[in-house]
């Protein structure tokens, strides 16, 4: 619900500001009638970044509320409301898909009145103690950390220093065993019924520009949305809360049109594993990210469509056919639009020197 | 040039800091930078005693010979042994010797005994004879934190003396030449008149000797059965006896056949028949099958049909340490080999 309420909000916005924005550069294009194409205009408003990267989740839950059993096959998790009898039905997968185990005795398999074990020193059966705590009295959990490849698609419209967008991720995630907190002598590691997964993030993103250097822009970002993990986790089971995403886009640009840019953040999202016997395992998944990619912004005007105009600088191209007047570019969208001197061609290749004469000036000095 | 007053009082106590703390030599445990089979080797030099090098890193020499004595030959025999257990000094850390009571059993080679030194030893031995086993740490306590020996070496010697060797058939035959006496003196074949019936005489291939259930018998005896386990029912119950699955409450009292009770519950819940966490012992199991609800009934069992060969440890006082480092069951603290168990057992549904 509040993701719908952010993204119409946002898609009114983008209309409003475009609109305010268009109107003032409109006057000038009017006063010496140059055709400028309305849909190039507006489509350029707008930015779209690609990023890729790496990401670390640190996976750690708070594992209160409930008895933790361990036995030689399983870890189960149950409500610690009721009182232990000797038999209780315990949950596993209680990281991601709640599975009710069998019935399960507390009584110590090793002590009477059950029975004896053959070559009884050193048996290797007895290193399989079970192992039982109400998580109440002490602190207990388990945290790992996993590994993953977000791919990040945005789009966001920028006016002034601000920017407002939304986006969406991809991330591919390698989930790794989680080591307990504590006893780890006798605790094994809980190991997730699978080795990946994916999470989706669709989100609503401001941000603002607090610093330039040369060509270098720092933005500050928000991001917050939804987030919706792969079919490893149940749905039924699970309640995912929003997440919030803050990070800095350290933007090189290269031209107008063009920039690189390499963006650290950190993800702040939990989700809640509903058990059914109404114990909750409440799991906190923050992460850190660098993602790198580009960021364009399509061009509102096109480059010139004569083969032979080596113009560098943005200029005036009359059409032969219609006598419609249109401005045009002359460089690539890589490029600087309008270079100075030395900008995008520093030495021109012709001037430039072969790799043979570099190689023989420098033996010479 | 000349050193000053200021630096002869350092230098003094920092040469006094390190004599100090070099002589420092509280700390009995292992010392770890000694070679334990270099100083066996300068030890029984240094007493000019011929000892043999076993393979496996442990020291053998006897103290008293019996050429014509029997000798252990296979896997499964009961051996019968005293010991004393002491360090290289001399100092004696723990014994089990005539004066302190029976014999000590366990069974030969089926890994019931801790240090697992002496199953390696004692094919060396004759009975009637006395050894001298000297065990490097790894072979003896290196597990056991409160073994310590006065010199810092971890190496004990292990004296024992085997007394004898035995069947477990024997050994059950005077296990139940023992309850026969434990019912003898408790009266257990004379008190109230009950009703026999429903026995399942296939459970456990257990037979009833000298029952006939057709019968109803005026005197509530002692029930017999071909595995040794003795059944006296005290306080007659209503209902059927457990079927496998069934969910039953228990309230017992453990002894041993000399009234030691070491064990207790008062609610002991277990689903008849069940594997989980693991069947109970035959004999228990067995003895309850024959129990209706709200009956109260003794049951005897010999080792056969509980826990056996159970585990010798030597010595006892470290059971708990070895439990804890799960090296032996827990029901070792409590049985000892070859140990007759006495259930007072009620059954509360």
């Amino acid at each position: 619900m509040l993701v719908s309420y952010i993204r119409y909000y946002l898609i009114l916005l983008f209309v409003l500001l475009s609109s305010v924005s268009a109107f003032s550069q409109e006057n000038i294009y009017q006063k010496y009638n140059i055709y400028r194409n309305p849909f190039r205009v507006f489509i350029n408003q707008f930015s779209i970044t690609a990023t890729t990267g790496y990401g670390a989740t640190f996976y750690s839950h708070d594992l209160s509320g409930v008895f933790f059993y361990q036995d030689e096959q399983n870890q189960f998790v149950f409500n610690n409301r009721e009182n232990l009898g000797s038999t209780f039905l315990g949950f596993t997968d209680w990281f991601n898909n709640p599975q009710q185990g069998p019935q399960t005795s507390l009584e110590n398999p090793f002590d009477v009145p059950f029975d004896y074990l053959p070559n009884p020193v050193n048996n290797p059966a007895l290193g399989n103690q079970t192992f039982l705590l109400n998580t109440d009295t002490v602190d207990f959990g388990f945290e790992g950390t996993s590994h993953g490849i977000p791919i990040n698609l945005m789009l966001h419209y920028e006016y002034l220093n601000f920017r407002v967008g939304f986006g969406y991720s991809y991330e591919r995630q390698f989930v790794r065993s989680l080591a307990p907190t504590n006893f780890q002598d006798r605790v094994r590691d809980y190991e997730p019924d699978f080795k990946s997964t994916r999470f989706t993030r669709l989100y609503g993103m401001v941000g603002y520009t607090f610093y330039s250097w040369w060509w270098y822009d720092f933005v500050a970002e928000v991001n917050v949305g939804s987030i919706n993990a792969g079919s490893q986790f149940n749905d039924g089971a699970i309640s995912q809360g929003i997440y919030t995403n803050f990070g800095v886009s350290i933007e090189n640009n290269w031209s107008e049109y063009f920039r690189i840019i390499v963006r650290p953040s950190i993800d702040f999202k939990s989700y809640t594993v509903n058990l059914p016997d109404g114990a909750t395992v409440e799991h906190r998944q923050p992460a850190f990210f660098v993602q790198f990619g580009v960021s364009i912004n399509i061009p509102d005007i096109r480059r010139s469509p004569m083969k032979s105009d080596h113009t560098q600088l943005k200029h005036i191209y009359t059409d032969p056919f219609t006598g419609r007047r249109e401005e045009v570019r002359g460089q690539p969208i890589t490029k600087r639009q309008n270079p100075k001197i030395g900008e995008n061609h520093r030495t021109l290749k012709k001037h430039m020197p072969s790799l043979k004469d570099r190689v023989k000036s420098k033996r010479r000095n | 040039m000349l050193m000053k007053h200021a630096d002869y009082i350092g230098l003094f106590v920092l040469i006094s800091s390190i004599v100090i703390s070099s002589c420092d030599s509280d700390d009995v445990g292992p010392n770890e930078n000694l070679n334990p089979d270099s100083v066996i080797v300068a030890w029984l030099d240094s007493l000019d005693i011929l000892a043999t090098a076993d393979a496996r890193g442990f020291y053998y020499y006897p103290d008293s010979l019996n050429p014509g004595g029997a000798q252990v030959s296979q896997s499964g025999q009961v051996l019968a042994f005293y010991y004393q257990l002491q360090d290289l000094s001399g100092n004696i850390i723990a014994r089990h010797q005539p004066i302190d009571g029976d014999s000590l059993l366990y069974k030969y080679a089926s890994n019931a005994v801790y240090p697992l030194a002496i199953d390696q030893g004692i094919p060396f031995m004759k009975v009637g004879e006395v050894f001298n086993f000297i065990l490097p740490p790894d072979l003896a306590y290196e597990d056991v934190a409160s073994i310590t020996t006065s010199d810092g070496t971890g190496i004990v010697i292990l004296q024992i003396a085997l007394v004898g060797i035995l069947g477990e058939e024997e050994i059950l035959a005077e296990e139940l030449n023992q309850i026969d006496e434990y019912i003898k003196i408790n009266d257990l074949n004379d008190t109230i008149s009950i009703t026999i019936g429903n026995i399942d005489t296939t459970f456990l291939n257990n037979t009833i000797l000298s029952i006939d259930t057709t019968f109803i018998y005026d005197i509530d005896s002692v029930l017999y059965f071909s595995s040794g386990v003795r059944y006296k029912r005290l306080e007659e119950g209503d209902g059927p006896t457990p079927i496998n699955g069934d969910l039953i409450t228990l309230e017992y009292n453990a002894e041993c056949l000399d009234g030691t009770q070491f064990q207790s519950r008062t609610f002991f819940e277990i689903q008849f028949g069940s594997t989980i966490p693991n069947v109970l012992i035959p004999g228990f199991e067995f003895g309850i099958s024959l129990m209706s609800p709200s009956e109260r009934g003794l049951i005897m069992i010999p080792s056969s049909q509980a826990y056996r060969e159970s585990a010798r440890v030597v010595p006892p006082s470290i059971i708990p340490e070895l439990i804890e480092a799960a090296i032996i069951p827990d029901y070792v603290e409590q049985v000892s080999p070859y140990k007759t168990l006495v259930f007072d057992v009620t059954r509360i549904n």
